[in-house]
C-alpha cells in the first residue's frame, strides 16, 4: 500500500551546520529510533538495522539507506529500501533546506512509502499512525541533534 | 539463544524447564509440556483459543512469555475437571451444545470460568460482553450463551464457587 | 419397543474430548524425529523471482533444507489441477512453490525445513529473494480492462472463462414489455473463511515401503489422495494414506488441495523425516481460498401486480491468482442455477465472466454461490416492492412456487423436488408478528428511531450430487457417497463414512440413525471417518451433502445388514426369511414373538458360522455406494430486525428469526446449531467482514486485527422453528442444513439495514454496513436533502 507524508521541522541551527549533519551518514543513522546497528558503506550509503513494532509485526527490519544531498538545489533526497519479517518497505523522501537567517533552518519534507507484505495487512489504521510517528521522531531527533552539534 | 530457567506449576504439577526468553506461554504449554488442549487460533491475540488461568485469572497465553509465568500457578483445560468430574461450565457446554468443531472451546470454557468467578449471575448482555475476546466461528454464540447460563444456575444451586484453581 | 433415536436432541458423543482438551487436531501431533517447515512468501502481489539465495539460511545450525519451485519441478512434481472444467476454460499452472513469478501476496517462493518451527521461521527470513516487482491488479473488473497486467503470461486478457445460462432473447423480451424494471449494481464483498483452526499438515514417509501418511486439516481426505497421487506427485494411490483427524471447522476452506500439503510430503521424502507445517493466522488469510467477490449488475422486471417477469444478471466473478479445486463451479452452477429462488420467474438469464487477478484464489465458502444468488435476488425483490409501493412480503407471496407445482422445472436447469414455501413464510411472519412490527417501525420513525425489517424467502440446492449430472457439467469427480457398516461378533457396530465431520456432529447424528435401523442401543454404534486407510472411499463433506448423500449410503448399507440378519435368523429359527420381522430390537417369526433372536445372537452366529445357512457368506458387514437422484432443496424464511443509529451509523441487530425446512430433523440440537452458526457467518458478511485489497494488490485486512469476525456482542439469541417437507428421493427424506443459515442471513440483514435507511432516500449500499459507511450514507443524503 502507498503512504504519503509531508511536514516541516524548524531546526535551531544555521544551514551550514544542517548540511554538515546531513552529509554524515553516521549522524543521520543515529536519528533512527530503535536503531540496533548501522553499517556505513560510503558517504552516501548505509545499512541500518532497526527494531520495528507495528501491531503484530514485531522484530528487526534491515534497510539500505541512500542519502543524496544536493546543496546546489538546497535539497536532500533519501531513498530507503528493505524490510523484514516478510514485509518490504520502499521509501523515497526529500527535504528542502531553507536558512531562515536567524540561526534557524527550515526542513520542508515530504515522502512516499510503499509497503508490501504482512505489514501492509495492517491496513491504513495501525500502519499509518505508526509510520507517521516514526517519521516525526526521525525529524525531531535530527532537529535536536543538529542544534546540539 | 540463551535459555532461562523457570519453574511453573501447571494443573497442580510443578515443572522446571529451560526456555528461550522469547517462548510464548502457549507454546511452552503445548510443545514443552504436551498440553495440547490449549489452542493457537491466531497471531494477533484476537481469538482467545489459548485462554488459560494464571494465578486464578483468565489470560490469553499468547500474550505472555513463558518466563513471565515463572513461579505462577497455571490451570489449563486439562486441569479443569476435578477428580474426573466435569466442571459445571464444561457440563454446560456439553448439555447446551455450546461447541461444534471444538477448537475455540477450551479457551472459551476457561474464559467463562473466570467470568463466573467474578460474576456468578451474569445477564445475557454481561455474558456477551465478557466473551468479546473469544471468537467462535461455528455456533453463532447462541448455545454458548445458554451453556454459560446453565453453568451459572448449576453452580448457584450447588452453592459452589467456581474456584477450580 | 426399541428406543428410537431419530429426532432426539441427544448430547454429542464428540464433546467429552473437546471440553476436556483431549481433541486430536493435526497441530497437536508429534511424531518421532519430526521437523518443521516454514514458507518464504511473496510480499508482492506480482513480482518476477530473479534470484533465490538460500546460503545464509542454510548456514544456520539446525536448518535442513531450502526448497525451491525449480527443485520440485525438476523432481517431477506437477502443477495442482482444478476439479471442475468449463468449455474453453483456461487452467494455468499452479505449482506448490511458484518457480517464476509470485502472483499474489503470500504466494510461496521457497520453503525452509529446520529442526524446530521457530528456527524454520527464523531461517525463512534469511532466504534472500531478489524480486522484480511488477504491476498488479486486484479487482475483477480492473483485470478485464485493456492493458491490465496479465496474471498469467499466456492469458493476456485475464479471462479464465465465461459462462451463461438461460434464454437471453426471451429474457430481454420480457424486460421490453415489463411494467417496471429495477436495476442494482452490487458488489458481493470478498470474505475470508477463518475456520478457527488454522490449516496444518504433517507428512511421514515410510522409507522401507515407500508409503506416505499425510495428516491434514481436510474436509475430504480421499480427494486429496486422488489429486496428490494421480495428478501432482505420482505417488501410487495405494501408497498414500490421508488422515483428517479432528478438524476445527472448514466452511469450504479445507476442501481444496493446497500447496503446503505437497511441500510437506515432498520434504518428508527428501529428508526421510516427518515434516509438519501449521499456518499462522496471517498465512490463513493469504492462502486459504476466499469466498464471494462478485461485481454484478442485477435486474428484475415486474408487472403491475408484482409478478416477477424476468431476472437478468451480469457478473464478474474474481477467481484470484490460481484455480483451486472447485472454483469454477461456484459462480456458475452453484450461482446462476439458483436465480429462480423460490419464485415462479419464467425468464432468467445470467452471464458470468471470471477473470484472474493478483489476489488469493477464490473458491467455495459456506453457501458457495447460493448466498450470492440469494443476496441479489432478495435485494431486487425488496427494491421492486418499493418501486411498486407494495409490501415486500406481499410481493414475495405473489411469486412463490405453490406446493402443488412440484416437481417444478425452473428456467435455469434445476428441478425442485418438493417444497411448501408459503408455510414457512407464514410461520415466520406469525413468530415475528409482522403487522405489529411494521406498526412499531412507523412509531419509532416518528421518534427519530430507525428500525429496519428484512425478510428473505430462500431455497438452496445442496446434497451434492448426481454424479452423471455434475460430470456433464464439468466436475472431475464423482459425487456419490460410500458407507461400510461392520457388525462385530459382540453386536457392536462400526460405521465408516466417506463424509467428514469437522464440527457437524456426525458421530452423534449418524449413530442415532444407524441405531434405529438396526434397533440397537446408540452406544453400540461408532462412526469412523476421515481416513483413506479405513473407509471404502468418499468425496467428503461440503455442499450440505453429508446427511442427504453420506447418510443415505449408511442407511442403505444398514438395511443390507438387516436383510442378511433376517436370513440368518430364519435359519436359526427354522423359518422362511420372508416370515422374519425385525421389531422391538429382535428378529422374530411373524406372529410368534417367542421365536426370536437378538441382534447379538445374529452377530455372533454370523461370525462363528457354526450353525449357518449353507448359501450365505459368513460375516456381517455391508457396503453401499449411493448416488443421489437429484439435489435436495431446503428452503425457509428468515427475518432480521435491526436498528440503525443515525448519529454513529452503528447497526444493531434486535431480533433474528428463521424458519427452515431441511426435512425430518435427525438431531434438533445439532441442526439448530448449524442454523445459528450459519446465520452468524452470513451476518458477518453483511455487517463486518471484508477482504480489502488496494490497487497494488496488497491485502490490507489480512489478519484478525483488521478483519472483523462476528463476536458474541454482535449476535442475539436466534428464534428458530422448522417446517418438515421430506425430500421425496432419498431413504430418510433428509435435506442438508449446513449452509442454509449463511445463504439466507446475509440477504435478510442487508434488506433490514436498507429498510432502516429508507427514510434517508438511500436505495442501495454495498456490504459490509460498517458504522462509517452507514454514517457517511446518512449524512451524505442529509446534505443532499438540505441542498434540495
Amino acid at each position: 500500500m502507498k503512504l504519503e507524508y509531508s511536514g516541516q521541522e524548524k531546526v535551531q541551527a544555521e544551514a551550514d551546520k544542517v548540511w554538515r549533519f546531513i552529509q554524515d551518514p553516521q549522524k543521520v543513522a543515529s536519528c533512527l529510533p530503535d536503531l540496533k546497528s548501522v553499517e556505513i558503506k560510503d558517504e552516501k550509503n548505509m545499512v541500518a538495522t532497526v527494531g520495528v513494532a507495528v501491531g503484530p509485526v514485531r522484530g528487526t527490519f534491515k534497510f539500505n539507506i541512500e542519502l543524496e544531498p544536493r546543496p546546489e538545489e538546497n535539497k536532500v533526497l533519501v531513498r530507503l529500501r528493505g524490510g523484514g519479517l516478510g514485509s518490504v518497505v520502499d521509501l523515497t523522501a526529500s527535504a528542502v533546506v531553507t536558512d531562515q537567517g536567524d540561526q534557524t533552518t527550515l526542513l520542508d519534507w515530504q515522502g512516499q512509502a510503499t509497503v508490501s507484505g504482512p505489514a501492509a495487512s495492517l491496513g491504513g489504521r495501525v500502519l499509518d499512525a505508526q509510520a507517521k510517528k516514526l517519521i516525526q521522531t526521525v525529524f525531531a531527533n535530527m532537529s535536536q541533534r543538529m542544534s546540539e552539534a | 539463544m540463551e535459555k532461562v530457567k523457570i519453574s511453573v506449576t501447571v494443573n497442580g504439577q510443578t515443572h522446571h524447564s529451560e526456555v528461550e526468553p522469547r517462548l510464548l506461554l502457549v507454546h511452552y504449554l503445548r510443545e514443552h509440556l504436551g498440553l495440547t488442549g490449549t489452542h493457537v487460533g491466531c497471531d494477533t491475540s484476537q481469538c482467545g483459543a489459548c485462554t488459560v488461568h494464571v494465578d486464578g485469572q483468565a489470560v490469553k497465553s499468547c500474550t505472555m512469555f513463558a518466563v513471565q509465568a515463572d513461579g505462577c500457578q497455571i490451570t489449563t483445560i486439562e486441569g479443569l475437571a476435578a477428580d474426573g468430574k466435569l466442571h459445571p461450565v464444561q457440563e454446560g457446554f456439553w448439555e447446551m451444545h455450546g461447541l461444534q468443531c471444538g477448537f475455540c472451546t477450551p479457551g472459551m470454557i476457561m474464559a467463562v470460568v473466570d467470568l463466573l468467578n467474578q460474576n456468578p449471575n451474569p445477564s445475557e448482555a454481561e455474558i456477551r460482553h465478557a466473551l468479546e475476546g473469544n471468537l467462535c466461528r461455528c455456533t453463532g454464540y447462541h448455545n454458548i450463551i445458554k451453556a454459560v447460563q446453565y453453568a451459572a444456575q448449576k453452580m448457584a444451586k450447588a452453592g459452589m464457587t467456581a474456584a477450580a484453581d | 419397543m426399541a428406543e428410537k433415536f431419530f429426532g432426539k436432541a441427544m448430547k454429542r458423543v464428540e464433546d467429552p474430548r473437546f471440553i476436556t482438551g483431549s481433541g486430536n487436531y493435526t497441530d497437536d501431533m508429534v511424531l518421532p524425529g519430526m521437523v518443521h517447515v516454514a514458507m518464504v512468501r511473496s510480499p508482492y502481489a506480482h513480482a518476477r523471482i530473479k534470484k533465490i539465495d538460500p546460503s545464509k539460511a542454510l548456514a544456520m545450525p539446525g536448518v535442513l533444507a531450502v526448497i525451491t519451485g525449480q527443485e520440485m519441478i525438476e523432481a517431477g512434481i506437477k502443477s495442482i489441477p482444478t476439479g471442475w472444467l468449463h468449455p474453453g476454460i483456461k487452467t494455468p499452472p499452479h505449482y506448490a512453490i511458484t518457480p517464476d513469478k509470485a502472483r499474489h501476496v503470500g504466494d510461496i517462493v521457497a520453503a525452509v525445513v529446520a529442526e524446530t518451527r521457530q528456527l524454520a521461521e527464523d531461517a525463512a527470513q534469511m532466504v534472500e529473494v531478489e524480486y522484480e516487482p511488477l504491476p498488479a491488479v486486484a479487482l475483477g473488473s480492473d483485470a478485464l480492462k485493456p492493458g491490465a497486467p496479465a496474471v498469467h503470461d499466456d492469458i493476456p486478457d485475464n479471462i479464465c472463462f465465461t459462462w451463461s445460462i438461460g434464454d437471453k432473447a426471451a429474457t430481454d423480451a420480457a424486460f421490453e414489455k415489463a411494467y417496471k424494471t429495477v436495476r442494482l449494481n452490487l458488489r458481493n464483498n470478498r470474505l475470508v473463511p477463518n475456520a478457527m483452526e488454522p490449516r496444518s499438515s504433517l507428512a511421514q514417509y515410510h522409507h522401507a515401503s515407500g508409503e506416505f501418511t499425510l495428516y491434514t486439516t481436510s474436509q475430504n481426505p480421499h480427494i486429496h489422495r486422488l489429486i496428490i497421487a494421480a495428478f501432482v506427485m505420482g505417488i501410487p494411490e495405494h501408497k498414500l494414506r490421508v488422515i483428517a483427524p479432528d478438524v476445527g471447522g472448514g466452511f469450504g476452506s479445507k476442501i481444496y488441495q493446497y500447496p503446503e500439503e505437497i511441500i510437506v510430503l515432498y520434504a518428508s521424502k527428501k529428508l526421510n523425516r516427518p515434516v509438519k507445517w501449521t499456518a499462522r493466522r496471517s498465512e490463513s488469510f493469504a492462502m486459504d481460498s476466499h469466498g464471494r467477490d462478485h461485481e454484478t449488475v442485477a435486474e428484475m422486471a415486474v408487472d403491475k401486480d408484482g409478478k416477477i417477469l424476468a431476472v437478468r444478471v451480469e457478473t464478474i466473478a474474481n477467481m484470484g491468482a490460481y484455480l483451486t479445486t472447485f472454483a469454477p463451479a461456484v459462480p456458475t452452477y452453484l450461482y446462476g442455477c439458483l436465480l429462480a429462488g423460490p419464485y415462479t420467474t419464467p425468464h432468467i438469464y445470467c452471464h458470468v465472466t471470471a477473470p484472474f487477478t493478483h489476489t488469493t484464489p477464490v473458491d467455495a465458502y459456506r453457501g458457495a454461490g447460493r448466498p450470492e444468488a440469494t443476496y441479489l435476488l432478495e435485494r431486487l425483490v425488496d427494491v421492486a416492492a418499493q418501486e411498486l409501493g407494495m409490501d415486500p412480503v406481499e410481493l414475495r407471496r405473489r411469486n412463490l412456487i405453490p406446493p402443488e407445482a412440484f416437481p417444478y422445472q425452473t428456467p435455469v436447469a434445476l428441478v425442485y423436488d418438493s417444497g411448501n414455501y408459503e408455510a414457512a413464510l407464514n410461520r415466520a411472519l406469525e413468530m415475528v408478528d409482522y403487522a405489529a412490527l411494521r406498526k412499531q417501525q412507523e412509531e419509532w420513525r416518528k421518534q427519530g428511531r430507525y428500525m429496519g425489517i428484512g425478510v428473505v424467502t430462500y431455497i438452496e440446492a445442496c446434497g451434492l450430487a448426481p454424479s452423471a449430472l455434475v460430470g456433464s457439467l464439468g466436475a472431475q469427480a464423482g459425487q456419490w457417497e460410500s458407507a461400510l457398516v461392520r457388525v462385530m461378533p459382540t453386536g457392536k457396530v462400526e460405521v465408516f463414512t466417506g463424509t467428514h465431520s469437522h464440527g457437524q456432529g456426525h458421530e452423534t447424528a449418524f449413530a442415532q440413525v444407524v441405531a434405529d435401523e438396526l434397533q440397537i442401543p446408540v452406544e453400540d454404534v461408532v462412526l469412523v471417518h476421515g481416513d483413506t486407510g479405513r473407509m471404502p472411499y468418499g468425496w467428503g463433506s461440503y455442499g450440505s451433502r453429508s446427511a442427504p448423500t453420506g447418510l443415505s449410503a449408511i442407511v442403505l448399507a444398514a438395511r443390507k445388514i438387516v436383510d442378511k440378519a433376517k436370513r440368518i435368523a430364519a435359519h436359526l429359527l427354522e423359518a422362511a426369511p420372508e416370515d422374519i420381522v425385525h421389531e422391538d430390537g429382535k428378529f422374530m417369526v411373524r406372529g410368534v414373538p417367542e421365536k426370536a433372536k437378538t441382534f447379538f445372537d445374529i452377530a455372533l452366529q454370523a461370525h462363528l458360522a457354526h450353525n449357518y445357512p449353507a448359501d450365505l457368506e459368513p460375516g456381517l458387514e455391508a457396503t453401499h455406494f449411493y448416488d443421489p437422484k437429484n439435489f435436495v432443496y431446503p428452503f425457509g424464511t428468515h427475518i432480521a430486525v435491526v436498528e440503525v443509529d443515525p448519529d454513529t451509523g452503528k447497526v444493531k441487530l434486535l431480533r433474528y428469526l428463521s424458519v427452515d425446512d431441511c426435512g425430518p430433523v435427525i438431531n434438533p440440537l445439532i441442526a439448530e446449531g448449524q442454523v445459528h452458526g450459519g446465520i452468524a457467518q452470513g451476518l458477518g458478511q453483511a455487517l463486518l467482514e471484508e477482504a480489502v485489497y488496494d490497487k497494488e494488490g496488497q491485502f490490507l485486512s489480512a489478519n484478525l486485527l483488521e478483519y472483523a469476525l462476528p463476536r458474541a456482542d454482535d449476535m442475539v439469541q436466534i428464534e428458530h422453528d422448522h417446517t418438515v417437507t421430506p425430500c421425496p428421493h432419498n431413504p430418510l427424506g433428509v435435506k442438508g442444513i449446513g449452509e442454509a443459515g449463511t445463504i439466507a442471513s446475509t440477504a435478510a440483514v442487508a434488506n433490514a439495514v436498507m429498510d432502516a435507511l429508507r427514510p434517508f432516500g438511500i436505495k442501495h449500499l454495498d456490504m459490509p454496513y460498517t458504522p462509517e459507511k452507514v454514517w457517511r450514507a446518512i449524512h451524505g443524503s442529509r446534505l443532499a436533502q438540505a441542498a434540495d
